[in-house]
């Protein structure tokens, strides 16, 4: 562990050109913000970088260490996520920058809340003190809410109000527990937590508060309903940023106190409870996806799918069983993979709905024909999300059934399985309109270059992440809280 | 019992009414107003658990993150009110139709 | 007949949990929202009881005073709006609650398990008292509340500004092409003038003591800037017109720049050391710049919060008067 400094920037680059964007107007504010995005992208690419090549690092804010001061931390897990906002976060501020209509009032408080929005995020990923970790939670909620009532539709405004009401919920009940916790043992550190945590009934209590708390924001079934709404009304790279990052913010979250904070409780029986809810997630996500008319509204219902699997991780990973902690590894690549796969997803659908000017499916015939490179990335993404090869999705999920397979879970390995299925159904049933020959009097319609091209990047990513594997749990492996058997690919096999 | 935590567990008992009433209350300005209660009672308790110490000292650390919290709460109540207002300038409604949480 | 300590605390917390059931059962909206503001105050009190006399301040004004002035402008310019319907004032009736059963068991599981966790972990006090009383000197100031908020756990600080800020953005997002409601004719009380025009003066001034005080006694940025929050409500009410649109640059210098000073001081300290470690030796300078600096974002910041909930936010076209 060394103390660092450079892992600091990932969080104030964007915070300080955040503010700094909103003072100024113009060409300069969208010059200052994509000097943002590069920056905090860059600043988290380095962090991953100096992670993978030495050890964990560790920043003592204001020169306090542990239990007085707030220690950030940045180990395998905080770095993986980092480098995801960073590629995400970047992918979507260049979208943006092409999105909003030139000069607009939209335009101008979009840079500034998403620039804090994303130094939140960032902050949430690398905190080590569970109060910090409440404030940068607010942080992201209290930006994401506006980014969602800058599209100022009916349903936008009804959707953030929603959202809001249900995340202060969960925001509150979080904080509770975070007060059992401190009461009891007079720390806030993670890792010191960790260290002296017991069972005991204030112990318990505080974990289902900070657990039911994160799982309202996570929208894992049957706390989802507040998300379809909210991430298909917004503009779509925010939708891409809301479903991309700010909810596997919220899982790993979940993750994180887990695992670091309570590894030394006996929690199978919540695991196996929040496994159940992960199987409600995956089913009830995936049927509702097929049903549905507009494009943002199925891939905002293939979200509510997607976490369902990553919550399992709680159930597969049994300490006691070797081998378990490939649920672990799977879980992390899977929410790697799927908030690359979901952001590209929504991104392109904003494309189609700049282009058409609406996003009913059944009135999107043909439109591979005109924007084929669009329709070639949505079907990558499509790819991730029904989890074939090579992608990260597949990977993910490979590594999941191989945990339940293990363990001897074979229900979620059967629920995984139908999960896919449902995937492909309603993935097909998108992609099937995008092929069939379009009307003879439609228009010739040109795509975006910038927002297509960046919808690419992300495309392209998602899908040959499989063939990064290693080196991202290599990167994962660093203080990693499981075992992990062994790094090779021979672990993918069975 | 000390005074402490009397008042802790008051603030228990007022998050609880303020939870009941977020839960229950249609019209969106209560149920902000029931979450302000919540939040107040939430900070009841944290203040009150820094006075637990034998010799009479003050935990600072419970205050500092209540004033955190007084600020949040203020934050979101604010942009809770704007937005229930926006929505009202639209629909004419206070509430949430086929409103159906926890 | 004197009451001990220990009966005072029990009559107020029965007052707390009576004022709270008032409030949230009453019919009229107006009603609660005043009874509310009456619970906060009492809240103070309880904050003073428990000797966290800080949060007493802050409670009072931020906590009572601000959040009650959201509402109110919330719920006058609700009840503008709806003019034309059957009832002035927005009463319970209208709008109902849901079944209430499974709201009441939750509520009576969750209020329970609260109760007895809170009851069988009430008697560890090993917090950090110790750690942070011990190294006050350190710090640069003698309170102790100033100590964590503004070195301890500073980021902690700098972080809910932002908070603050990303409140005032949405506010600004969802306030959009909203027509500014007339105050001028209608409105305008020669008494408030005048109370305005004496108070203002005196606001500002007390504002800089809380700030300059909280070195050592309670006080500080927030309790300050909630002072100055203040008095722009109240300027507001009275018909005075602020500019407060993002149109005009120094309304956004005057919001962002305690956040921005307070990222710059903990930035420019890093050279060989940590974000926000300040110098032992000019600890005290860097925090009171900081909190001067936020004292006076955070009155702007909770100023435009209230009149965007009020609807006195109005775009620049409109800002020309009679």
């Amino acid at each position: 562990m060394t103390q660092s400094s450079i892992l600091i920037w990932p969080v104030l680059w964007p915070l300080v050109l955040g503010i700094v964007v909103f003072l100024f107007r113009g060409r300069t504010a969208l010059w200052l913000s994509l000097a943002a995005a590069v920056g905090t992208a860059l600043t988290s690419f380095n962090v991953c970088r100096a992670v993978h090549q030495s050890s964990t690092l560790v920043h003592e804010v204001g020169g306090w260490g542990a239990p007085l001061g707030i220690v950030l931390r940045a180990d395998g897990l905080a770095a993986v996520m980092l480098g995801l906002s960073g590629l995400v976060g970047l992918v979507i501020s260049v979208y943006s920058l092409t999105y909003f209509k030139s000069g607009s009032r939209k335009e101008q408080l979009f840079w500034p809340i998403w620039l804090l929005l994303w130094g939140g995020l960032n902050g949430l990923f690398i905190s080590g003190d569970i109060f910090n970790l409440y404030v940068t939670l607010e942080l992201v909620s209290l930006g994401a809410i506006p980014l969602i009532a800058l599209a100022g539709t009916r349903d936008a405004i009804k959707a953030s109000l929603r959202y809001l009401l249900l995340a202060l919920l969960g925001s509150m009940s979080y904080l509770f527990g975070v007060g059992l916790l401190y009461m009891r043992f007079g720390v806030l550190d993670l890792m010191m937590l960790g260290n002296t945590i017991t069972p005991d009934l204030t112990v318990y209590a505080a974990i289902a508060f900070m657990i039911g708390g994160l799982i309202i924001k996570a929208a894992l079934f049957p706390m989802h309903f507040w998300l379809p709404p909210a991430h298909s009304s917004a503009p779509a790279p925010v939708s891409a940023a809301l479903s991309g990052l700010v909810v596997t913010a919220s899982f790993y979250m979940v993750a994180r106190l887990w695992f670091y904070a309570f590894p030394a409780l006996e929690l199978a029986k919540l695991g196996q409870l929040i496994g159940l809810l992960g199987c409600g997630a995956i089913l009830w996500g995936g049927w509702q996806a097929i049903r549905q008319e507009r494009l943002k509204m199925l891939v905002a219902y293939s979200t509510v799918s997607q976490i369902g699997y990553l919550f399992l991780v709680f159930p597969l990973y049994n300490k006691a069983i070797e081998g378990s902690g490939i649920a672990w590894s799977g879980s992390i690549l899977f929410a790697v993979s799927h908030a690359i796969a979901k952001s590209c997803a929504f991104l392109a659908a904003g494309i189609f709905i700049k282009v058409y000017g609406h996003d009913r499916i059944s009135e999107l015939r043909g439109a591979g024909r005109q924007l084929p490179m669009v329709t070639f990335a949505f079907a990558l993404a499509g790819v991730n999300l029904m989890g074939l090869p090579p992608s990260g999705g597949f990977v993910g999920k490979w590594m999941l059934l191989k945990a339940a397979f293990v363990t001897g879970q074979w229900g979620y390995g059967v629920v995984m399985v139908c999960g896919g299925l449902l995937a492909f159904c309603y993935i097909f049933r998108v992609l099937e309109q995008f092929m069939t020959t379009p009307d003879e009097n439609a228009p010739n319609l040109k795509s975006p270059a910038v927002m297509t091209y960046s919808v690419l990047v992300l495309a392209v990513t998602a899908v040959s992440l499989g063939f990064f594997t290693p080196v991202l749990l290599g990167i994962l492996g660093v203080d990693s809280p499981v075992s992990l058997v062994s790094f090779a690919p021979e672990v993918l096999l069975p | 019992m000390s005074t402490s935590l009397i008042y802790a567990l008051t603030g228990i008992a007022i998050a609880g009414l303020g939870l009941f009433h977020y839960l229950s209350q249609r019209n969106i300005l209560r149920k902000v107003l029931a979450g302000n209660f919540i939040g107040t009672g939430i900070f009841l308790f944290l203040v009150s658990s820094a006075d637990r110490q034998a010799d009479g000292s003050i935990d600072p650390v419970p205050h500092a993150l209540v004033l955190t919290g007084i600020v949040v709460a203020v934050s979101a109540t604010a942009l809770l009110l704007a937005l229930l207002c926006r929505y009202h300038d639209e629909t004419g409604s206070l509430t949430l139709d086929e409103e159906d949480d926890e | 007949m004197l009451l001990d300590g220990l009966s005072f605390d029990l009559l107020l917390s029965i007052a707390l949990i009576a004022l709270a059931t008032a409030a949230l059962r009453a019919r009229d909206l107006f009603k609660s929202i005043v009874i509310f503001m009456l619970f906060g105050l009492l809240v103070a009190i309880a904050w003073v009881r428990v000797h966290a006399p800080d949060l007493a301040l802050a409670e009072a004004a931020i906590g009572s005073g601000i959040t009650g002035a959201l509402f109110l402008g919330a719920l006058n310019r609700i009840e503008r709006k709806r003019k034309g319907a059957a009832s002035g004032r927005l009463e319970n009736p209208v709008n109902g609650s849901t079944s209430g059963a499974w709201a009441v068991l939750l509520t009576l599981v969750l209020t329970g398990l609260l109760a007895m966790a809170v009851l069988s972990g009430w008697s560890y006090s090993g917090g950090l008292a110790d750690e942070a009383l011990s190294r006050i000197d350190e710090s640069g100031v003698v309170n102790p509340v100033t100590a964590v908020i503004l070195n301890f756990r500073a980021y902690d600080t700098l972080l809910e500004i932002g908070v603050l800020l990303l409140a005032v953005l949405g506010v600004y997002a969802v306030c959009e092409g909203q027509t500014m409601r007339d105050l001028r004719r209608r409105d305008r009380s020669k008494v408030l003038e005048t109370f305005v025009h004496l108070l203002s003066p005196m606001v500002v001034l007390t504002a800089g003591y809380l700030v300059w005080v909280g070195y050592k006694e309670p006080g500080g940025a927030f309790q300050a800037g909630a002072l100055l929050g203040g008095a722009g409500v109240v300027l507001l009410l009275s018909g005075r017109e602020l500019p407060l649109h993002t149109a005009r640059t120094v309304v956004r210098i005057i919001l962002g720049g305690g956040f921005l000073v307070f990222l710059l001081a903990g930035l420019l300290v890093m050279k060989d050391r940590a974000f926000l470690e300040y110098p032992r030796a000019s600890a005290k300078h860097i925090i009171l710049i900081i909190e001067l600096a936020c004292t006076v974002s955070i009155g702007a910041i909770l100023t435009v919060l209230f009149s965007g909930c009020a609807n006195l936010l109005a775009a620049p076209s409109e800002e020309e008067g009679p």
